[in-house]
């Protein structure tokens, strides 16, 4: 049996690159037509918030083409179970299986030998690990699977580990916008099948599992936009040509998709200014931040100058009771002094 | 550095001359146009240059000294020690062609005024700073926002490390200008922010406007609603009416018949008791559409015509009857039984056998009342009646048929409002959602803390550094200060002690007894205060090479001991000096403390 196991769509997020979530649960089912998939589980957070009842219905009909594939799905932190939910009062068609409860239950599906054990959220936060102490039904012959949403300290705390430790055939996981497979496969975080953030790094996609006499699974990644984070350390030496090359190359080809956070680390020139506008501007870098330091050594600076006035003044920072702003204006004040030398 | 040797080629008036100086005092002595001023200028001016500049009504100097025959011959020579070593410097001041050669003597080795190597053996000095205070010159010459500037640059020129200095203000222009540019991109991030959040604001007003809408109709559809309501109690009420009518039309017979029997279950679940909202099953409003047409084909619509068919009877019996009829045959039987006596039994018998007639009696005369009347009136009667029956029939269908047309009114109405509830729900999430969505761009991004931090931190670092400067310039005022207090001390043997700046930065007098600023002394103090003052401030600006005090005519109002005191003090500094004099006054001094001094004539 092929099982596509996906999450976090976030349907309703904004997404400033990339292809609305929308387009890509149609691409989605459009994939789980063309590959045979016989059951779809979406582990939570179908949408980035309360869902509207045409949103429910949009949703519906596209679930409802997706026949005769059928559908298992539960309700994440983001799309919760709120009092007024249209959740609550909506019907969906007959291939779509909704896990509403909040406590976990099984659900035994009629047309595939599944069962699928899993609830919904009812609260932004669950801090309770409830998947813990789960076992599946020993006596049954249906494939025993289990549609998990969380995975960090104020959602429903497990491991792919403990999971794959608990008899299911299948533990389908959502929450965590980054795609992870435990070592026996037996376990999946899915991931965003799109990066959400800027912050989602890696390749991102949807999952396949093949239910056999062994369970395999397989990550399909999905292209089109990815983000990376890149480290470019600094020299003394180095000028702004060097640093807009390395960023440029860094920064990844215009139109593949892949787009940098960049942050430069390693000690660079005193009156090196690093052009982060420019390479903000370069089209695939979404985000620089600069944690290089100039090529000062503090301790030595002020032994040198003790009683003199930069030895005073850097004297007077380290006595003040905000080390960290303090460091920084360190820095700051020696560029500035060094700056001011040169005539 | 001492200056050991003049040579003037021609400058001002002085052609051809040559001096040779001591390294101690050098008293100079010439009448008035003797020549002193152009010595004296002819040796700033080979020490620090001289360039012609304009000026507005004064001569400058380079005007004032330049040779009137032969311009272009304009030079001299100077030798000096510096340290260990001796310079020979020779200049050409003339504008159009200045040169100057600058040699070691020792070793030969050519140096370059250009490049500023002079400037380096003089310690750095300006022209400016040294004729501020070094070179003193004339009386009631008092220093003021000039040395003041000086000494405020020179305070700020703190981590002077040879050759390496900086200005304070420069670094302070650094820190703004990164400020300003980092103030930018938070303002830059800050503007997106609220572009987002008005977008958001806007589709917020927008749905709040339909929402508002929405709700106004549903109002007044829960108003037509409690009409609607409002108007089946009074229909139900007409149909008690009509019933009663239909009752009293069909006579007597109407007894036992309860009007409104058994109705009670049959009341349209419509019913304005009933129903509220919340007791709505939970399924789609489209189930309310059917119960509509269901109302159209109503029970209780059917029970009237029940109503009308039932057999409008009285009662037949009479319990007297019985009652009489009994007790007759009681007394009888009990007569037969020699039971009762003949006397009481008679009476009784009688007693029944007249409530048996008396019943019999009133049943015959209530039959007579019965609809039995109708029948015996004439046909005028009848057919009159047989009109009213219609007239009534034809009201109460019309009245039933707009009861109907009310019902599926409501239903309709209801079934509207249900769905205008849904989309009021749908908006009202909306709401929520776009307010947690504006609620998220209220929190700063990471990059825009980040800035913030930077910001921070560039307040501090020129806040700290102000305030560095500020105890910095303390000190050396102190020192200013203070330096000048201990010569004026040595040079009034202790008479004045204490000298400060006021706020004016005037310096003020402190003796025993009294403060006085400088302004209030008298010429010749205050010649003296000026002296310690300029004499301190040259330690301050003039610290790296100890130059030669240039002196014009300080003595003049100077009374004896006070001039005897300063010529003390000058005596024991270690620099070369040059006293310039129109008098024999300094000389016979001189002579009369033991001095050693050279004169020279001009």
């Amino acid at each position: 049996m092929r099982v596509m196991h996906i999450a976090d769509l976030h349907l309703g997020a904004e997404v400033p690159l990339g292809r609305s979530p929308w387009e890509i649960l149609r691409l989605l089912l459009r994939q789980a037509a063309n590959c045979g998939a016989d059951l779809i589980l979406i582990a939570g957070d179908l949408f980035h918030r309360q869902p509207l009842m045409r949103e429910l219905k949009e949703v519906s009909r596209m679930f409802e083409q997706a026949v005769p594939a059928e559908i298992v799905f539960c309700a994440g932190n983001h799309d919760y179970l709120r009092k007024d939910s249209c959740y609550r009062r909506f019907e969906w068609p007959e291939n779509v299986h909704f896990l509403w409860k909040r406590e976990i239950t099984a659900l035994q599906l009629e047309h595939l030998p599944v069962t699928v054990w899993g609830s919904s959220y009812w609260a932004e936060q669950e801090p309770e690990a409830v998947y813990r102490d789960l076992r599946p039904d020993p006596a049954s012959d249906d494939w025993q699977i289990l549609l998990a949403h969380g995975g960090d300290a104020k959602h429903r705390p497990f491991t792919l580990a403990e999971l794959e430790r608990l008899d299911f055939d299948f533990a389908a996981c959502g929450h965590i916008h980054k795609p992870e497979r435990s070592r026996s496969g037996r376990a999946v975080m899915a991931g965003a099948p799109q990066p959400i953030d800027t912050a989602d790094y890696g390749p991102h996609g949807y999952w396949l599992a093949d239910l056999d006499r062994e369970v395999r699974v397989e990550f399909h990644p999905i292209g089109g936009l990815e983000y990376a984070r890149h480290e470019i350390k600094l020299e003394p030496g180095m000028r702004r040509a060097d640093v807009l090359r390395l960023a440029e190359l860094a920064a990844g080809q215009p139109g593949s998709g892949q787009y940098a956070h960049l942050v430069f680390t390693g000690y660079r020139d005193w009156d090196l200014e690093l052009p982060l506008d420019e390479v903000r501007d370069l089209e695939q870098v979404v985000r620089a931040e600069d944690q290089s330091q100039p090529d000062f050594d503090f301790d030595e600076i002020r032994e040198t100058y003790r009683g003199r006035f930069i030895g005073d003044f850097l004297d007077a920072l380290a006595k003040e009771p905000d080390q960290e702003t303090a460091r920084l204006a360190m820095r700051y004040g020696m560029e500035a002094i060094r700056f001011a030398s040169e005539e | 550095m001492i200056i050991r040797h003049a040579k003037i080629d021609n400058y001002g008036k002085l052609q051809n001359r040559e001096f040779d100086f001591a390294p101690g005092i050098n008293v100079i002595y010439g009448e008035n146009e003797a020549g002193k001023s152009t010595l004296q200028s002819f040796l700033k001016s080979m020490l620090f240059g001289l360039e012609k500049t304009r000026r507005r009504n004064e001569l400058d100097e380079y005007s004032r000294y330049e040779p009137w025959n032969v311009p272009a011959w304009f030079s001299g020579e100077l030798e000096f020690s510096a340290g260990d070593q001796v310079f020979s410097l020779r200049r050409n001041f003339y504008r159009k062609e200045p040169d100057s050669r600058l040699i070691n003597r020792l070793d030969g080795e050519e140096l370059s005024v250009d490049q500023g190597d002079l400037e380096m053996l003089l310690g750095g000095v300006s022209r400016e700073a040294y004729e501020h205070t070094l070179a003193v010159s004339g009386s009631g010459n008092y220093p003021g926002a000039v040395l003041a500037d000086l000494l405020r640059d020179e305070m700020q020129n703190m981590a002077r490390t040879g050759d390496n200095s900086f200005r304070l203000s420069r670094s302070r222009a650094y820190l703004e200008q990164k400020k300003r540019e980092l103030n930018r991109r938070g303002r830059e991030l800050q503007a997106e922010r609220t572009r987002r959040t008005e977008r958001l604001k806007d589709r917020e007003e927008a749905i709040r406007e339909e929402l508002e809408r929405l709700e106004e109709r549903r109002l007044v559809l829960q108003d037509a609603q409690d009409r609607g309501q409002e108007q089946l109690r009074l229909d139900f009420f007409d149909e008690e009416e009509d019933r009663r009518e239909n009752d009293r039309e069909l006579g007597a017979e109407a007894g036992n018949d309860q009007p409104g029997d058994g109705r009670e279950d049959d009341r349209p679940e419509t019913g304005w008791h009933n129903r509220r909202e919340e007791d709505r099953p939970e399924t789609g409003w489209h189930n309310r559409r059917d119960d509509a047409e269901d109302l159209a084909e109503d029970d209780w619509y059917d029970d009237e015509d029940d109503a009308e068919d039932q057999p409008a009877g009285g009662r037949k019996w009479d319990p007297g009857v019985i009652i009489g009829v009994a007790g007759l045959l009681i007394c009888g039987l009990l007569v037969q039984m020699h039971r009762f006596p003949g006397k009481a039994a008679s009476v009784l018998m009688i007693l029944f056998g007249v409530i048996t007639i008396v019943s019999i009696v009133r049943l015959i005369v209530k039959g007579h009342h019965a609809p039995e009347d109708p029948e015996e009136d004439d046909p005028a009667e009848e057919e009159r009646q047989e009109q009213l029956r219609a007239e009534r029939e034809r009201r109460r269908e019309a009245r039933r048929e707009a009861q109907v047309e009310r019902r599926i009114a409501l239903a309709k109405n209801a079934g509207e409002k249900e769905a205008l509830e849904e989309q009021i729900r749908e908006r009202r999430t909306e709401l929520s959602n776009l307010a947690e969505a504006l609620r998220e761009l209220e929190v700063r991004s990471e990059e825009e803390t980040e800035i913030a931090r930077s910001v921070r931190a560039l307040d501090l670092a020129e806040r700290t550094m102000a305030e560095q400067a500020e105890k910095s310039r303390g000190r050396m005022q102190g020192a200013l200060e203070g330096r000048t207090s201990e010569i004026l001390e040595q040079m009034t043997a202790g008479r004045y002690h204490e000298t400060k700046a006021n706020a004016a930065g005037v310096p003020v007098l402190a003796d025993d007894s009294r403060e006085v600023t400088v302004g209030a002394l008298s010429a010749g103090t205050a010649d003296q205060v000026w002296l310690a003052w300029r004499m301190a401030a040259g330690e301050i600006l003039c610290r790296e090479e100890p130059l030669p005090f240039l002196m014009d005519e300080i003595f003049s109002f100077y009374d004896d001991q006070r001039m005897a005191e300063t010529l003390n003090w000058l005596a024991g500094q270690h620099h070369q000096i040059f006293l310039f004099c129109c008098q024999h006054r300094e000389e016979q001094m001189l002579e009369r403390l033991g001095i050693p001094f050279r004169l020279i004539r001009m």
